[in-house]
């Protein structure tokens, strides 16, 4: 190795950096080479000099406990995610104060009686008298058969028009469902258990499993999604009917 | 010299440490909190150039670290794997772009005129007070010299010096190879031996 070469390699050799065998090369390369041990003596001063004068800083007196006040506030559990309708109605309600929001209210319902009453017109001139289709008492509905007009019912009016939107609506309600699931799982289940549904319609499995069934009507949900395809491409016999 | 000593991370205290914390022990935290907190703020202050911002960033860093208790993973020395948090937090915060980087310095304010050079010149018959101040002008030089250097120049010298840290574990921060960080440190003492080229001539007489 040539004193050129040498040098490119005290910085590491100085580190401690270098493998045994070039190492050993190097060391005695030093001891016959005055001006390479030199080279090493003014980087060892160099590197005393940076150590001990570079610039150090010591953290605040209140760097501690501004940590852990943000720890504490970290671990906090967060507060469960409002839905998009609840915090828009939320928003709008702290954003008006009390005289400002009487008015608001009522110019909001006198829109609502009028677009209802413009709806319900418009329903008793477009719609047919059906008969035949109507559930007997004590007969329960099954999801897909159509709702006549006029019939109480909680699908709104213009839905009940139309058995395809129908079958959307209740299909879009589900989804709707099925996307706040973590919502429902974390807030709504265990304050408002699965009372509904017959402990002979659950089966063995999960009723050894609490766990699964508190998730029960959600999985039936999904269970009945998986058979969307199917249910839609199903000629809509009820629609028929509703034609006849 | 001495060859530096690789230890496994099985063998390093503090990886034990991060190792009880992960098992629950708040303690262990605290003691890794403690022992690691100065050169964090140091590392920060350094790759920014900002005591507000480097402390800042030192609480994400260890935040970061209680956040991250169960994902660690003992694949190296507990401080590569901090500097290497504090890295990617340095680096994410410059690319912000909110702020340029620029030394802002606690010492009493060094003049930035042209002969500033002819006057930090060590006097051979000096007496104590100007050893002091030498002492301080060399501080303030070193600043300007490691402000000048490219960010990962500036990171692989001060993590190599300052934290001594093996090239290894310089390259694992920054992910690069150990022979990109070997010619990394040797351009970085270039710079400081040539920019310090009188003071280490002077004390070489």
């Amino acid at each position: 190795m040539t004193c050129e070469e040498i040098r490119e390699e005290l910085v590491a050799y100085c580190d401690g950096e270098l493998p045994e065998e070039d190492r050993t090369q190097i060391t005695a390369h030093l001891s016959t080479c005055s001006a390479c041990s030199r080279e090493v003596a003014q980087l060892a001063r160099i590197n005393t000099l940076f150590i001990t004068q570079v610039e150090r800083v010591t953290p605040s007196p209140e760097f501690t406990a501004t940590f852990w006040q943000r720890l504490e506030q970290e671990k906090r559990p967060a507060p469960v995610q409002e839905g998009r309708l609840v915090r828009w109605w939320r928003e709008w309600r702290e954003s008006m104060s009390g005289w400002q929001l009487a008015p608001a209210l009522a110019g909001a319902a006198s829109i609502l009686i009028f677009f209802g009453y413009i709806v319900s017109d418009r329903g008793s001139e477009t719609t047919k008298p059906t008969t035949g289709t109507q559930s007997q008492p004590g007969q329960t509905r099954p999801i897909l058969t159509p709702v006549p007009p006029g019939q109480s019912t909680d699908v709104p009016a213009l839905v009940q028009e139309k058995l395809e939107l129908f079958v959307n609506y209740r299909v879009i309600a589900d989804l709707e469902k099925l996307s706040r699931f973590d919502e429902i799982a974390a807030v709504q289940l265990p304050e408002d258990p699965p009372m509904s549904i017959a402990e002979s319609d659950i089966p063995k499995d999960v009723l050894d499993n609490p766990g699964f069934f508190a998730n029960y009507p959600v999985l039936q949900k999904m269970e009945e999604l998986k058979n969307l395809e199917t249910v839609l491409d199903a000629p809509p016999d009820g629609d028929e009917k509703h034609r006849g | 010299m001495e060859q530096k000593e690789q230890i496994a991370p099985h063998e390093d205290p503090d990886v034990q440490l991060m190792l009880r914390f992960q098992r629950g022990s708040q303690e262990a935290f605290q003691q890794l909190f403690q022992k690691y907190t100065p050169s964090v703020v140091n590392f920060a202050f350094h790759f920014l150039g900002n005591r507000a911002r480097a402390e800042e960033i030192t609480q994400e860093v260890f935040l970061q670290v209680y956040r991250w208790q169960q994902r660690y993973e003992p694949k190296a020395k507990f401080s590569t794997w901090l500097f290497k948090i504090a890295h990617n937090h340095c680096l994410n915060e410059v690319r912000k772009g909110e702020y340029r980087v620029t030394v802002e310095s606690i010492s009493p304010k060094e003049d930035s005129d042209g002969d500033e050079r002819e006057r930090e010149l060590p006097d051979t018959h000096h007496d104590k007070g100007e050893d002091v101040l030498a002492a301080k002008q060399a501080s303030a030089r070193i600043t300007k010299i490691l402000r000048r250097l490219p960010e990962t120049q500036r990171t692989a010298l001060t993590l190599s010096r300052l934290e001594g840290l093996s090239y290894q574990e310089v390259a694992e921060v920054l992910g690069v190879t150990e022979k990109a960080v070997k010619s990394l440190v040797f351009r970085a003492t270039q710079s400081l031996k040539d920019g310090l080229k009188d003071i280490v001539d002077a004390y070489d007489l």
